[in-house]
């Protein structure tokens, strides 16, 4: 069994909750329903002189987050990945994600595919 | 000197000859002044007035399409039917984006971009991925309806049929226009909507009213581009390679190394026909920026020591400074502006009349952060300006435009890949073009156009838009002059929870109108207060159409869904609506149409495709070039250089020269906004602080989208974004209500701590209104106001001055000074 996951770039995510709703519309889900929540960091002052803040957004996926089996199934991608305007977000089998790593690149590992 | 050839508008002396052979009037030109009214002109293209036929003069074929791609417009998927289209309006949006609509038994399922759709790229926002949401909404207007004068502001609606009630706004209408003359009838509008054919209405009734009369100083996108147009003779954007169907992997692209975000939240705003993501598309493939914002964005928290925080207002401050930083060190192109600038002397001379460090001391920026920005801009190539509404929203705005439209010039960035390009109207498709215009120099005469608003007294308001000068018409409801409107059509704008200057005071002056219509998909605190005639419109889901507001491309919007309820589109409203208003002057040449798609057929005729063949391509680019200036594409006569009296980019500009009695500068210049710190300093003790209205929410297209319960849960109130050291001396906590105050108005915002403004900024998010307490509308209050779904309590707007600039232009939404206080209820 491999395990199937997402990977953020976290410095590309500008928090626009688009994967939310992509998320909700694709599952039928109720507005308090989700399988990925965003969630603000900062802005903090890493270096106030040399104007060095950290101001991020993080996907955080839920047990309702099924990585769009149905979607992937036909070959298409989960439409978080499709639909996240910053284009942050990839998916597959992990091992494969782990080799496209990059700076402040997060792996989460989702399900077993 | 290269051989001109026709450009995408206008006509080339040959086709004239041609059109002449034919027996066309030629229009009247300088060589045949003989015939001043046969002909009149919008944007570089010229009408013959009094036929729609023959329209076209340039008979030069249209160049084919650079791309038509190989996709269907329809298939069927998993017992769904997927129609691939674009979404443009309603709900509003300024972007066209690529969409796969997803319907079963005629109902949507799901909507999702489009992968294919060079424009989005399979990207798209919360808003669009709500839609079914939004259509199939219990509160969604579905039927046209009638009220009694006497009862506006109740909720005392009743049901009517489209025949009543076009035969109630045509007997209104006809009415006030012989009463009072046609100009007294206003058409308005939303924004975000590609609802700019709205024009031809109001023009096919004679009345050159048209616009946003609410909206201070017109402040938004006008004022900048008419500066464009003033001084280049055609608007420029952001080259973020839009412009090619194949997008950054077109060899002819070259992606900038920097770019200076100005007064802008890409991402969030959207704004303009520019999807903010493709920003990031560049950052990824190397762009560097530098941001111009009083908020540390989440992109200005990328652009390191390059995020000046600038005061509110002060925008041309900076500008001015980069300019003479640029000058001085002549960091300026010197073989571009030998060639094809006008003016350097005249603005490196202007220049030296300033000071750096006051300058920069005026916007509470650090002149050695000024100078770097500047000098990495000028030395970078390609290097790019990206501007946002903040430069319209304040009353030096137009001067300060004016300095950055000369930045981009003189640093030879001007129409080169990259840079900041120059975008005319698709094939001279004007129709869906952002200029909109549509009929206006067709169906009125000039002695018409000068009945406008603000005509005689604002020069800038003669070029590009033909729009009411909302200065004027604030003004015209206490003096009465130059006239009164007394009836009106609202297409689509909520104003009083919405761009309304001093809101209260607008539903005050709005009630004196005998007669008003609206369109819009839901019950609104404008219509509840306002309408005695209400039309249920669709959205982009219920129509066919095509996406414009942008130079890029033409894109359609083809119907997924008939209509819910008895809704009707915009365009067949206008199409009904207009057989009926037509003087008889012009009856047989306004609405000749039968179908909305018959007239998009006429519309689209200088692209050399039917409205049917465009929905099959789903999109269409016309062919791009770079370096126009070079190829005699933009002079009308086709000759090299620019639209303009010198044919060179004027940052000297002919134009303000020749309107200099006006008060416009042919320089650019800083001007201190109306009642700030240092223009009205005796303020500064009783309103210390200053505020930005406008805001932006992720989630809401300006006042639209609150009911959408998935979206207000995301953002459930109305937010002030406030220092939390400023907020504490007054005993807010982080989530406390509290008052605003100025000497025009107040209003209520709860309070979200951010630490990174200037302690003395602070910022309101706009549009905020509680479609929830529909109640309080229901039980027929006899306090109107109270029907109203709170409308007035948490609206920034409210405390707007009138004060516009000397341009007509610009009001400070983006720089009020106020005062604050716990709200103790």
């Amino acid at each position: 069994m491999t395990l199937m996951g997402i990977k953020v770039e976290v410095d590309y995510c500008t928090g626009c909750e688009v994967c939310i709703l992509a998320c909700q519309q694709e599952h039928g889900y109720e507005p308090e329903q989700y399988g990925v929540r965003v969630t603000k960091l900062g802005p903090l002052h890493i270096n106030e002189e040399e104007k060095v803040y950290q101001y991020d957004f993080i996907p955080q996926f839920t047990a309702w987050c099924d990585l769009c089996a149905e979607r992937t199934g036909k070959g298409k991608q989960p439409t978080c990945v499709q639909h996240c305007q910053s284009q942050c977000l990839d998916w597959g089998p992990i091992e494969e994600l782990a080799k496209k790593m990059g700076p402040k690149n997060v792996l989460v590992a989702l399900k077993e595919g | 000197m290269a051989e001109a050839t026709p450009g995408r508008s206008g006509a080339s002396p040959e086709s004239i000859k041609k059109g002449e052979e034919q027996g066309w009037v030629t229009p009247a030109t300088d060589d045949h002044p003989e015939n001043p009214y046969a002909w009149g002109e919008t944007n570089g293209v010229k009408y013959r007035r009094g036929s729609r036929l023959p329209r076209k003069i340039d008979q030069t074929p249209a160049r084919p399409a650079a791309e038509t791609p190989d996709v269907p417009w329809k298939w069927e998927e998993d017992g769904m039917t997927v129609i691939r289209g674009t979404a443009r309006s309603a709900p509003g949006c300024h972007n066209v984006c690529g969409i796969l609509t997803y319907v079963k038994d005629g109902k949507i399922v799901k909507v999702e971009g489009d992968p294919e759709d060079p424009y989005n790229q399979g990207r798209l926002c919360s808003r669009c991925l709500c839609i079914p949401e939004y259509i199939y909404h219990e509160d969604r207007l579905l039927y046209p309806m009638k009220r009694a004068r006497e009862d506006r502001g109740k909720d005392k609606f009743e049901r009517i049929t489209w025949d009543e009630a076009y035969d109630i706004i045509e007997r209104e209408f006809k009415r006030v226009a012989r009463e009072y003359g046609p100009e007294a009838v206003a058409c308005c509008q939303g924004t975000g909507r590609d609802i700019v054919q709205i024009t031809r209405l109001n023009a096919s009734m004679e009345s050159p009213s048209k616009g946003v009369p609410y909206f201070a100083g017109n402040s938004c996108y006008l004022p900048r581009i008419a500066s464009m147009a003033c001084m280049l003779g055609d608007p420029c954007f952001m080259d973020c390679s839009q412009f090619l169907p194949k997008r950054y992997d077109d060899p002819r692209y070259v992606v900038p190394g920097y770019c200076i975000i100005w007064g802008h939240q890409p991402f969030y705003s959207n704004a303009d026909g520019f999807m903010g993501q493709w920003i990031i598309d560049l950052m990824r493939r190397g762009m560097k920026v530098a941001v111009v914002d009083p908020q540390l964005t989440w992109i200005a928290a990328r652009a390191g020591k390059d995020w000046l925080r600038v005061r509110p207002g002060a925008d041309g401050a900076i500008a001015m400074a980069m300019l003479k930083v640029i000058c001085e060190e002549e960091l300026y192109d010197k073989d571009f502006c030998d060639k094809w600038v006008y003016g350097l002397e005249a603005v490196c001379e202007r220049v030296k009349e300033y000071d750096l460090d006051e300058l920069c001391e005026r916007a509470w920026v650090k002149t050695e952060d000024v100078v770097r920005v500047a000098r990495t801009y000028a030395t970078t190539k390609p290097a790019a300006i990206q501007w946002g509404v903040a430069l319209d929203q304040q009353t030096g705005g137009q001067q300060a435009a004016h300095a950055l439209t000369a930045l981009w010039t003189i640093t030879g960035n001007l129409d080169v890949p990259g840079g900041n390009v120059i975008g005319q109207a698709c094939w001279g498709i004007d129709q869906p073009n952002w200029t909109g215009c549509w009929g206006y120099d067709e169906l009125l005469t000039p002695e018409e156009d000068a009945r406008r608003m603000g005509f005689d007294i604002y020069p800038m308001f003669r070029v590009g838009f033909k729009e009411v000068c909302s200065d004027v018409a604030i003004k015209s409801w206490e003096s009465g002059e130059p006239y009164r409107f007394k009836a009106a059509y609202f297409a689509t704008s909520n104003f009083l929870a919405c761009m309304g200057a001093q809101t209260p005071k607008q539903l005050e002056w709005y009630k004196t109108l005998e007669f008003t219509a609206f369109a819009d998909l839901f019950m609104t605190p404008t219509i509840m207060a306002l309408a005695d005639v209400v039309l249920p419109a669709a959205t982009y889901e219920e129509r066919n159409g095509f996406g414009g507001l942008n130079p890029y491309r033409i894109s359609c919007i083809t119907k997924a869904i008939e209509p819910v309820g008895e809704c009707r589109d915009d365009m067949t409203i206008f199409l009904e609506l207009g057989k009926r208003l037509a003087t008889p002057r012009n009856e047989d040449i306004a609405w000749p149409w039968d179908t909305v798609e018959e007239m998009w057929d006429y519309a689209l005729e200088n692209g050399g495709f039917t409205w049917e063949e465009l929905r099959d391509s789903v999109w269409k680019y016309p062919e791009f070039e770079y370096r126009k200036y070079e190829k005699g594409l933009l002079r009308p006569d086709g000759g090299l250089g620019f639209a303009t009296e010198t044919g060179r980019a004027e940052i000297y500009s002919m134009v303000f020269h020749h309107t200099s009695w006006s008060g416009l500068d042919p320089l650019p210049s800083y001007v201190e906004p109306f009642e700030s710190p240092y223009s009205a300093p005796e303020d500064v003790d009783e309103y210390p602080y200053i505020v930005t209205s406008g805001a932006r929410v992720l989630h809401f297209f300006h006042s639209e989208q609150r009911q959408i319960e998935k979206l207000r849960r995301l953002h459930p109130d109305p937010l002030c974004y406030i220092h939390p050291e400023t907020a504490k001396k007054h005993g807010i906590e982080e989530g406390d209500w509290f008052w605003l105050e100025n000497k025009y108005g107040k209003c209520k915002y709860k309070a979200s701590y951010n630490d990174t403004y200037d302690p003395r900024v602070m910022q309101c998010e706009h549009g905020w209104w509680f479609p929830e307490r529909k109640d309080e509308a229901e039980e027929n209050v006899e306090d109107e106001n109270r029907g109203l779904f709170g409308v007035f309590e948490s609206q920034i707007n409210n405390m707007v001055p009138f004060q516009a600039g000397v341009s007509g232009f610009g009001s400070n939404y983006k720089c009020m000074m106020c005062k604050i206080y716990k709200d103790e209820s």
